[in-house]
């Protein structure tokens, strides 16, 4: 159900897109020559490392799983104009969640572990969610402000869980539990981790919801006129605790896939990726991509090239990770200020 | 000094993209008249009166003030050129008083206010425009912040002063009292224009009038050589349309045997009051089938409507619709049930701006069953044939249902949603201003689709409040006032001065 001329608006996007992206590609290199790195090297590193080795792709893939979950958890939110900016605090309760369960029922077979730990997960993710809906609807305390809090609250409770005695591993050097019991690790497929099966199911999931379903419609209108929506029907702090709820079960089952599936343990971070939260790049893949559902997945993927190429230039050219921040906050300034501007000239 | 004009405009011209609002437009205006610039909705007032205010750049054509040529680049530049606007909504901050929102926006800081105070009362006194200047303007009735709006101008030391559809949330009452006002600001030597689209206002108030149609000028009379005909073959020449003299389309109405039991019922109905309105106050009414229920009234209209549309607004008493008491309906059944809704604003309250048509036909039916496919997926196939229904049946100019809704006018944004209300049959429909601004073959088409409803046996909750409109096609008229029924009128018996009396003021 596309909301304008579909031909048009692809046509528009890709010129855009493009556009944008050589853009910040352009801004990047002339960074790399002011700090006197090569930029022909270091922009063909940060592009190309996903696809020089196969390794570098699957690199790259599972990268994308949990990035594409934190878009979603932004996006969803989003749809009704509240920043959901806890998609870390979303992320660890899930995570916390899933560890829970493969350690409970780690005696079970994996076919029941797993869904229950990714149930645990999304039920924790998600409930954490409306935790920020639910203060919204009461008090109009705005998400961005709770949102933050509770990443904080969060954050300890990971720090809490992991020292617990039950679970700690008494030798670690860092925060961390033990390892999971085998029946709660997501196994590999050859190279091919097998939770790509969670994005794929998400990717499916939100296009269906959003575009199919009444519970899509509703958030859909609600973001766009919450006035004239409750005159007809949806009430706001009833969609508001909905999309809470699904975007924090993004983030929350995004928490399981790293913690049954990359660390087979809990640890301290185990949300971060290429020098920050998986939750911040998130927002700005949302961004670049307009939470369009249908972008979401494609700019998630493009953002996973840049952070597996970003890694790639701190090994072998010590360029500083922090080289694809620039690349990515010129991405998101460049795609909002544009897509504002077309949006001023279509309707002046 | 005696012979130029205070004002004129030549030639002016302005397109937006390919649509041409003005057309070469000659106006002018001289001191001591009231000149009526008449045109219906769409004809072009408003955007040459937002070039003379210097809200809009025209794309040619020139402006003098006292003769002399004058840029006009913002608000800013008109009102230090002598030009003072009062707008259709009132543009005062309801928090403040009279002297406060008069002397606001001039160079405050260094003012004494008692002594502007006096310089307020002294300009209000000559020109016989009395008010309270220490009372908060929210608590002030709508005349009465008109007055205030116009000495805020003269402040300024407006020599030219334009009304835009002064009249529109007046009074028969009030309107008096503001043709008198003009009376004596024009008297004193001011230049007033008064843009409306009402013959009659302009026949009983104005010295000149210059009409315009379709963005160009048809003619300027002095009023003595004015008459209801001339000025109606003016405005809207080609149309075959019988107009009234308040710029109405004439209604043919067959009188009706309504129905025996009615549709609607109010029991003693109490709702919540809030900072904008009263909320009901013991309403006891019924609306029968084959009728159309005017509701008159300044404040309190809304509360009706909320009423049934959200039952769960209800403190005390009962609604019943079809003898059925709605009170446990959510909204969603509440329209399931047989009820349709069109609100008052229509950008605000009825639409989703960025959606499509097909998004927005539908908002009101999210709810029904009809529309689902399996479960809990809609079926917009469906839900696109029927917006292909709406749009033809109802004479939708768009390029396609997949268009954006706010790209369309008015005019057919209302059709969208009167259509989407009544492409299944329904036996209630609550309308609030159904044709604000519209253009008169959209007014006469929206009036026709009512009377259908009516002729059918449905019943017609129609609020309003423009009380030409609700005299025109109600059966009966009831009077709200803050939150209580004041009076009903059947159509035979009803005058509009009492009305607006009962309106106001109450009994």
């Amino acid at each position: 159900m596309a909301t304008t001329d579909a031909k048009g608006v692809l046509v528009r996007n890709l010129g855009l897109y493009s556009f944008t992206f050589l853009i910040a590609l352009l801004a990047t290199g002339l960074f790399m020559v002011i700090m006197r790195y090569d930029p022909w090297i270091g922009l063909s590193t940060l592009m190309a490392t996903s696809f020089r080795t196969s390794f570098g792709f699957w690199e790259t893939v599972q990268k994308f799983i949990p990035l594409l979950l934190t878009t979603y958890t932004f996006s969803i939110t989003y749809k009704i104009r509240l920043f959901n900016i806890g998609g870390l605090g979303q992320m660890q309760i899930g995570g916390i969640g899933a560890m829970i369960v493969a350690m409970e029922l780690g005696h079970l077979p994996s076919f029941l572990v797993i869904p229950f730990a990714f149930l645990a997960a999304a039920i924790g993710g998600g409930g954490y969610g409306m935790i920020a809906g639910w203060i919204w609807n009461k008090y109009s305390i705005n998400p961005i402000i709770s949102t933050v809090m509770l990443r904080f609250i969060s954050t300890y409770l990971v720090l809490f869980t992991v020292s617990l005695e039950r679970y700690a591993d008494p030798i670690g050097g860092h925060p961390m539990t033990s390892t999971l019991p085998a029946a709660g690790v997501l196994p590999y497929w050859g190279k091919v981790p097998s939770w790509i099966l969670v994005a794929l199911v998400a990717i499916v999931f939100v296009y269906l919801l959003m575009r199919r379903t009444v519970l899509g419609y509703k958030i859909e209108a609600s973001g766009m006129n919450p006035n004239a929506s409750a005159i007809y029907g949806i009430r706001a702090p009833g969609i508001v605790l909905a999309s809470f709820f699904l975007a924090g079960a993004m983030a929350g089952m995004g928490g399981a896939t790293q913690v049954m599936g990359v660390q087979h343990r809990l640890i301290d971070g185990f949300a971060l990726t290429s020098g920050a939260e998986f939750s911040t790049f998130g927002i700005l893949t949302s961004l670049v991509a307009g939470g369009d559902p249908v972008a979401v997945p494609i700019t998630a993927f493009l953002m996973s090239v840049l952070l597996v190429g970003a890694d790639a230039m701190q090994r072998t050219m010590n360029i500083p990770v922090e080289m694809v921040f620039l690349m990515q906050a010129i991405l998101v300034l460049l795609m909002v200020t544009l897509r504002g501007e077309m949006e001023r000239r279509r309707h002046p | 000094m005696e012979s130029g004009p205070a004002l004129s405009a030549v030639k002016v011209r302005k397109s937006f993209g390919s649509l041409v609002a003005l057309d070469d437009v000659d106006f002018s205006v001289r001191r001591g008249e009231i000149h009526g610039l008449l045109g219906e909705n769409g004809a072009g007032k408003s955007t040459l009166m937002n070039i003379l205010y210097g809200l809009y750049q025209p794309t040619s054509g020139e402006i003098f003030i006292e003769g002399n040529p004058v840029k006009l680049r913002s608000p800013a530049d008109s009102i230090k050129l002598g030009i003072g606007m009062v707008h259709q909504q009132s543009t005062l901050v309801p928090a403040f008083n009279a002297v406060e929102n008069i002397v606001i926006g001039t160079d405050s800081r260094r003012l004494d206010f008692e002594e502007e105070a006096k310089k307020i009362q002294g300009l209000s006194e000559q020109y016989g425009m009395g008010f309270p200047l220490r009372t908060r303007v929210g608590e002030l009735e709508v005349g009465v912040r008109q007055k205030i709006e116009i000495v805020r101008a003269l402040y300024r030391n407006a020599k030219i002063l334009i009304l835009d559809e002064p009249t529109t949330f007046l009074v028969e009452s009030e309107f008096e009292q503001l043709k008198t006002s003009l009376r004596a600001l024009a008297g004193q030597g001011l230049a007033v224009i008064l843009i409306t689209h009402k013959i009659r206002e302009v026949l009983s108030s104005c010295t000149v009038a210059t009409v315009l149609r379709k963005g160009k000028i048809q003619g300027v009379l002095a009023i003595q050589e004015a008459s209801k005909e001339k000025l109606v073959k003016l405005m809207f020449l080609d149309q075959s349309i019988e107009v009234t003299d308040s710029a109405l389309p004439k209604m043919e109405m067959a009188s009706l045997d309504r129905s025996e039991k009615p549709v609607l019922q109010f029991l003693d109905v109490y709702t919540k009051a809030s900072d904008r309105s009263p909320g009901l106050k013991g309403i006891n009414l019924e609306v029968y089938g084959g009728e159309i229920l005017g509701v008159a009234g300044v404040s309190g209209q809304k509360d009706m409507a909320e009423a049934i549309v959200h039952p769960e607004n209800i403190l005390r008493g009962e609604i019943l619709f079809k003898g059925k008491s709605i009170k446990n309906f959510s909204t969603v059944e509440v329209f399931e049930a047989g009820v349709a809704y069109t609100p008052e604003d229509r950008v605000k309250e009825a639409i989703l701006p960025s959606g499509n048509i097909v998004y927005n036909v539908f908002l009101p039916h999210h709810g029904e069953k009809t529309f689902r496919a399996k479960g809990l997926l809609v079926d917009w196939e469906k839900v696109v044939r029927v917006s292909e229904k709406v749009i033809r049946d109802f004479h939708v100019l768009t390029p396609g249902p997949k268009t954006e809704i706010r790209r369309l006018s008015g005019g057919n944004i209302q059709k969208v949603i009167l259509g989407r209300a009544l492409f299944h049959p329904i036996e209630l429909l609550i309308t609030h201003n159904p044709s604000s601004g519209l253009d008169l073959s959209t007014v006469e088409f929206i009036f026709k689709k009512l009377l259908a409803i009516r002729n059918e046996g449905g019943a017609v909750l129609f609020l309003n409040e423009d009380l030409d409109e609700l005299m025109l096609i109600s059966d009966r008229i009831v009077i709200i006032h803050g939150g209580r029924l004041m009076g009903v009128r059947n159509r035979a018996e009803a005058d509009k001065v009492e009305i607006g009396s009962l309106m106001v003021e109450g009994e």
